[in-house]
């Protein structure tokens, strides 16, 4: 029989990634506690593990049960999809865009999406069909036809041009905010509302109906982008660079404004226009572990969700029992952070 | 090994290259050599696929256009003279990025980055930021990505081509000649590379061929010291000029006179 070798135990050595990634799950578990656990109907962080098992919480009623698993779950599922994709999108958008600064918001994806959607909305009380149903499909529509748009305008010599991809971007993202307007005038007072509430962002929706519908065009985003993230890595140094290493950029990008349009075209249905968290979380991902996206995409994802359930804790806790819409909450949290990496960044 | 023929470049209505045709074979390094704008970069990015192209450009008998971008990332690597990089790598990624075309394990792929790390003189920086580094490192930082790629001094069967803009604009002495004499061994393998180069000297010393490119055409190419001559450097500059021999292996020298200003 072998001797036991103590050589065979390597002392654990852990990288500045895995002392991220770990931090950021404990956050993650932390607040979903907090997310699951505390509300209006019940203020209790063991509400959170209640629901698996409720015969042995006597201290809760079936209603404060059933408030756990048909408002906060679902809702604390849909903040962690929105984080996930609203985090990927916005670092995948920098590869395409090559600029740390891009983010589906400025290149008008997830106004487009906003745009077809609320159309769609206004336009569906008049033929009298059930909008919500359908949303999802809509907007990424939207998303898409705006995303090939910009990207056909943009693309001249067998490359995008940056900066008319953006320019263009800011334009798609002025016109589809008249439209937003302009529509608003002949929609009916649910609709309305419903405008209202999706110009904001807001988690507050969430059902498993909307969220299983809308699963399959999240899943397909996230699983696809995360393919495509040693390729995209490369698009990061230049798009002739790329090239010369192997990768088929025309087809590449092409891949990317599709699975970006899905999942910003699904998110909006969901939850509306949420700012920010695909500009701020890359940014926060890449000064922990540089930029190559085999170390920055996971904990760029992870901490996307962080920011989403955070956000979305705070737009409830602030003016209870009401709540804020998360838009303000991740704008007043996302902007002055992102000045001040800017002004970090420019001085060092 | 690279074949162009007719080849012509333009940008809109501008043309860059008119009708140029050439060769290069097994086991030359060639320099490239014309004033600013000549379309040095335009004809490398052009062998290299990147430009569209009226003519032929035929790598290893194939034509270009039937390649695929994976097969030839694997038989030519490119080092650009614009190497801006908007996101901060580390060096050690920056040059590991050159084996993206191979699939092999990170333990391998980690190997390789020390290999050519090692040969240009950056084992103590790969932990760095790029951006970190002065201009040269950078440019050494960049070579050593395009040595990785080739996998350049290991045994391979197919010659390979280095495609190389400005590679030695950017350092000291010690290390242009280090980075030349490596491209020099890689050739001499049996392998090829295309230098677009300033330095006329550097360039008698390293490269078997020339190609001067002058007013969108190929105003001389051939063996070097045959195509380094005083008339068609003075041609070209529109400057006058001196050619001797190097007092060790008479290899052209280029001295330049005194210009008064006017």
């Amino acid at each position: 029989m072998n001797t036991l070798t103590l050589s065979r135990f390597k002392p654990v050595s852990i990288t500045a990634n895995q002392k991220w990634m770990l931090l950021i799950t404990v956050c993650i578990f932390a607040l979903a506690l907090l997310s699951i656990g505390y509300g209006p109907a019940g203020w209790d962080w063991r509400l959170a593990i209640a629901w698996i098992a409720p015969e042995y919480f006597n201290q809760f009623d079936a209603l404060q049960i059933n408030v756990v698993t048909q408002i906060r779950l679902p809702r604390f599922v849909l903040a962690v999809l929105v984080g996930l994709v609203l985090a990927q999108t916005g670092a995948a958008t920098q590869a395409l865009c090559r600029n740390p600064l891009a983010d589906p918001s400025i290149i008008g994806i997830s106004a487009g999406a906003a745009m077809v959607a609320v159309a769609f909305i206004a336009f569906s009380a008049q033929f009298n069909f059930n909008a919500q149903y359908y949303l999802p499909y809509a907007a990424f529509l939207g998303a898409l036809l705006v995303t090939s748009l910009v990207y056909l305008i943009a693309k001249q010599h067998r490359q995008v041009n940056i900066t008319t991809l953006i320019l263009v971007g800011v334009a798609i993202n002025s016109l589809s905010f008249a439209v937003i307007g302009l529509l608003s005038y002949f929609a009916d007072d649910s609709a309305l509302r419903l405008i209202n509430y999706w110009t904001m962002g807001s988690l507050g929706g969430a059902n498993w109906d909307a969220i299983t519908q809308a699963t399959p065009l999240l899943l397909l985003s996230i699983l696809g982008l995360w393919r495509l993230k040693e390729p995209m890595n490369l698009l990061l140094i230049g798009e002739s660079q790329a090239q010369y290493l192997g990768v088929n950029t025309d087809k590449l990008k092409l891949y990317v404004i599709i699975l970006v349009a899905l999942g910003v075209g699904a998110v909006v249905a969901l939850t509306g226009l949420i700012g920010f968290v695909g500009l701020v979380v890359p940014h926060i991902a890449r000064l922990m572990v540089g930029p190559h996206l085999r170390k920055m995409l996971p904990l760029c994802m992870l901490l996307g969700v962080v920011v989403l359930l955070l956000s979305d804790w705070l737009a409830r806790l602030v003016v209870m029992p009401a709540e804020l819409p998360i838009g303000i909450i991740t704008a007043l949290l996302g902007a002055p952070l992102f000045i001040y990496l800017i002004i970090k960044t420019k001085r060092g | 090994m690279i074949t162009f023929n007719n080849l012509s470049v333009g940008f809109g209505n501008h043309s860059v290259l008119k009708n140029i045709s050439g060769h290069i074979a097994k086991a030359q390094l060639v320099a490239l050599i014309g004033e600013n704008g000549a379309g040095k970069s335009t004809l490398l990015h052009a062998l290299a696929g990147h430009y569209d192209f009226k003519g032929e450009v035929r790598f290893n008998n194939y034509p270009l256009s039937t390649l695929s971008q994976a097969h030839l990332a694997t038989q030519r690597a490119v080092m650009m003279q614009s190497n801006l990089v908007g996101f901060d790598f580390s060096v050690f990624e920056l040059i590991a990025m050159g084996r993206y075309p191979y699939a092999e394990s990170l333990k391998m792929q980690a190997e390789k980055v020390h290999k050519y790390a090692a040969l240009m003189d950056l084992t103590q920086y790969l932990s760095r930021r790029v951006s970190k580094l002065s201009g040269g490192e950078q440019q050494r930082v960049h070579m050593a990505r395009t040595l990785a790629q080739l996998d350049a001094f290991s045994t391979h069967t197919k010659p390979k081509l280095m495609l190389l803009d400005e590679p030695t604009s950017a350092l000291d002495m010690r290390h242009q000649h280090a980075l030349l004499s490596c491209v020099k061994a890689f050739v001499e393998q049996g392998n090829s590379a295309i230098i677009a180069i300033h330095d006329l000297n550097l360039a008698s010393l390293y490269a078997t061929e020339a190609i001067l490119l002058h007013d969108q055409k190929v105003l001389d190419s051939g063996p070097i010291n045959t195509v380094l001559t005083e008339s068609n450097l003075q041609q070209m500059y529109a400057m006058k000029l001196h050619v001797n021999s190097h007092p060790y292996n008479n290899a052209p020298m280029v001295f330049s006179q005194r210009q008064e200003f006017s």
